[in-house]
């Protein structure tokens, strides 16, 4: 079935405001979610290596 | 790729990794990156000239030149995505729709983009704290655009060499890699390729290069 590219949500300006040590957090919780959306979704694996950019948001809305 | 690129950015080159965030939205700098890790630089002069090539606004298509046409990327990025409302030379109007996911136009093997993302993941260097260590590691490794002069020495260390020693420090740091994962340490060591935090990703508007206006048949 015909699946909508998923639309980046997260601004370039949010991850310019992250040191070093958060942007390294923020790639590892998309790593980390991006495998759970995987196995929730049954998704191909090289879906899950989309890098969820809109996993992103999650990561800027806590 | 993008994302760990500005991960591999030294701290002191903060502007570099800024300005490489400022890309995470554009189709232009993520189709680079997608077609970069579909060649196989062998030094950083190389590098040049694949983004620089990819860079251009506009090129020129034709026995003679003699057609203008948008960049290739970013055409074919945008007619994966997005519907256009065309006008023919003929005055006549249509709507050009994103042909189906599923067409791949002989990209029937995954971008290395997707190989070297997936052994990473595999191998969990993108999972907290390893990609700590990573960045860590990269921090001591500053990358610069190469003399354009074929003589001139080279400045930059070989990845392999960087890549070969970033899974050392990894290891040595108490994360072990298991030796069923050779084929993905393989996939990093060989295919994790140089870092693009010191080029400019944005679009080479290179008008200078097209004809004047009133050479144009419009």
């Amino acid at each position: 079935m015909h699946q909508p590219p998923l639309k980046p949500t997260a601004h370039h300006n949010d991850l310019l405001q992250l040191n070093k040590g958060q942007l390294v957090q923020a790639v590892s919780d998309v790593s980390a979610s991006s495998r759970t959306m995987h196995l929730r979704s049954g998704a191909r694996r090289t879906k899950l290596l989309g890098w969820g950019i809109a996993e992103l948001s999650v990561f800027f809305r806590r | 790729m993008l994302l760990l690129d500005a991960i591999r950015c030294p701290d002191n080159r903060r502007d570099e990794r800024d300005s490489l965030l400022r890309h995470f939205n554009q189709h232009l700098a993520k189709s680079i990156y997608a077609y970069y890790y579909n060649t196989r630089p062998a030094d950083m002069r190389e590098v040049i000239t694949i983004v620089d090539s990819q860079r251009q606004e506009f090129y020129r298509e034709g026995e003679y030149g003699e057609y203008i046409a948008r960049n290739s990327l970013i055409e074919s990025r945008e007619s994966r995505l997005y519907v256009s409302y065309v006008r023919e030379e003929d005055g006549t109007h249509h709507w050009s729709v994103p042909y189906p996911p599923d067409l791949l136009w002989g990209d029937v093997v995954p971008s290395g983009a997707i190989r070297v993302v997936e052994a990473l993941y595999i191998l969990q260097l993108l999972a907290y704290p390893r990609l700590t260590l990573i960045a860590d590691f990269w921090n001591g490794i500053n990358y610069v655009i190469e003399d354009p002069d074929p003589t001139a020495p080279l400045r930059n260390p070989d990845f392999r060499e960087c890549n070969s020693n970033m899974l050392r420090a990894v290891e040595e740091n108490g994360f072990p890699l298991e030796e069923e994962q050779r084929p993905n340490m393989k996939v990093v060591l060989n295919n994790l390729l140089f870092p693009l935090y010191p080029f400019d990703l944005s679009p080479d508007k290179n008008f200078d290069q097209l004809p004047p206006a009133d050479e144009l048949d419009v």
